[in-house]
């Protein structure tokens, strides 16, 4: 794809003027890293705060009379019982109970709900949740605004020096509205503190210098935010989840109401919920220092192949590799197993995740 | 006299004699961004000009290094192995990585000098 057939969005002289390598990411136009670099982004993050430009992603507003009807119908979420102002983790779903995307849906009224989906199936969500839409009475809006991530425990600090101060008083996983045409919620894809805020195109560059005029504020790239949220243990679609397989397979049973049935992909879930998942998802811990990326095999102590790597990178936290692997559910339960690394059989331990505390607002 | 030499795939060579020192250059250690790993090649190791030997990783991705030139693999920069600062710190110095013996010095006619590559990455 070419350069010119990149989507810009409403941060890119921004990005240009602070020097920012940029690549093409769903579609977009993105920086991977600023002069700072992947490591000093990332320790930002973990020790003051980062800022994000994640406006690639999909924020759609579902609103009607059947607005509960119809997401229970293409969520396994309980949407009926989300309370308002709050937002929850779920997936789209096709037939057979594979993951279309995962996304968050926060209530903002009662019949009233925005989603966030991924930058790289919006496209193919939005076509779903229209074609599903035409037994329901709702109508669905794709919201054409910026989003950034502002993450860290200093994250709130620097906020709070904004006129969108009052959404410092948030809670992990609330969302408000306090301004018109502005969404904020506390929640992220980094494991830290931190907010997510949508925001008019117009308004984003100035408000992201005010954000970086604090000197512990950094901008950071998309190399920090794959590093970030792979030491808090979070999934990335497209590598830790696909089509091929459910959520309870990707070991996020947590997210999948166990009292709810009728919504698209029930059928599997529930009957893997009867038996067991076919898969799990494990943290792994490599020993030496060589990280393992997708596609490297996993084998049990037997010399079995059980599974191979979705996502792995070399942590700047531990100073030390450290990957997510899909392994049959069989075999998830083992301390240890060898990764093929090169031609070379490699040890790693199994590890319960997140490799990095997390530090979410209580 | 030790002459150095550059590839395509942003690689220095300095040769004196027969024997090369091998390393990357300024220009990829910065596209690479920060390194998290450097796997270094085996002592004694034989191979073909355009064959990986080794593997230089950053936080975000892998890049194979490969041989300028036919030869083998003399000597490696041990410490690089535990701190990938060695490499970063001077890519195109102290950050070597392999010393080579080369068995056919007429393939260094085809890569170029510092000003040939100084033209390719501008």
């Amino acid at each position: 794809m070419s350069d010119q057939d990149l989507r810009k969005t409403a941060l890119n002289d921004w990005h240009r003027a602070r020097d920012a390598k940029l690549v093409g990411f769903a579609g977009y136009e993105l920086p991977v890293t600023y002069p700072l670099g992947l490591r000093g982004e990332h320790k930002a993050c973990r020790k003051a705060a980062a800022l994000f430009d994640v406006s690639h992603m999909g924020q759609v507003s579902v609103t009607g009379p059947d607005a509960v009807a119809y997401l229970e119908r293409i969520l396994p979420l309980n949407c009926a019982d989300l309370a308002l102002g709050t937002q929850a983790y779920s997936f789209l779903l096709n037939a057979e109970g594979g993951v279309m995307d995962d996304l968050m849906c926060a209530r903002l009224e009662d019949t009233r709900f925005e989603l966030v989906v991924n930058g790289a199936c919006k496209v193919a969500d939005m076509a779903h949740m229209r074609a599903q839409a035409e037994d329901f009475d709702v109508s669905l809006e794709v919201r054409e605004r910026a989003l950034i991530a502002l993450q860290g425990p200093r994250a709130a600090e620097a906020l709070a020096t904004t006129e969108l101060k009052v959404a410092t008083e948030l809670k992990f996983m609330q969302v408000c509205e306090p301004l018109p045409g502005y969404a904020v919620s506390r929640s992220g894809y980094t494991g830290e503190d931190g907010f997510e805020i949508a925001l008019p195109n117009e308004a984003v560059a100035a408000f992201c210098d005010q954000l970086c005029a604090h000197e512990f504020v950094e901008p950071a790239g998309l190399g920090a935010r794959d590093s970030l949220r792979l030491e808090a243990g979070l999934c990335l679609y497209g590598q830790d989840l696909d089509t091929g397989i459910t959520p309870l397979d990707a070991s996020l049973g947590w997210a999948v109401p166990k009292d709810r049935s009728g919504y698209i992909g029930a059928e599997k879930l529930i009957q893997q919920r009867a038996s067991s998942p076919d898969y799990a998802l494990v943290g792994l811990l490599p020993e030496g220092r060589a990280p393992w990326r997708a596609g490297v095999k996993i084998f049990d102590a037997d010399g079995n192949e059980v599974g191979h790597v979705t996502s792995g990178t070399f942590s700047p936290t531990l100073e030390h590799p450290i990957a997510l692997a899909r392994v049959k559910k069989s075999a998830a339960k083992a301390d240890s197993f060898i990764g093929e690394l090169r031609g070379k059989q490699v040890p790693c331990q199994r590890t319960k995740l997140p490799f990095v505390k997390k530090s979410y607002a209580k | 006299m030790a002459q150095r030499y550059f590839t395509e795939d942003h690689e220095w060579l300095e040769v004196d004699g027969d024997i090369a020192t091998v390393g990357i250059t300024e220009h990829a250690c910065e596209q690479l961004g920060d390194l998290a790993f450097v796997e270094l090649p085996e002592v004694g190791t034989s191979a073909s000009k355009d064959d990986d030997v080794a593997v230089v990783e950053s936080i975000k991705a892998a890049s194979d290094i490969y041989m300028p030139v036919d030869g083998e693999v003399t000597e490696v920069n041990a410490p690089m192995g535990d701190d990938p600062t060695v490499l970063s710190d001077a890519p195109e110095g102290a950050g070597w990585i392999w010393r080579m013996k080369i068995s056919d010095p007429s393939q260094l006619d085809g890569l170029m000098d510092a000003d040939a590559y100084q033209a390719l990455i501008s």
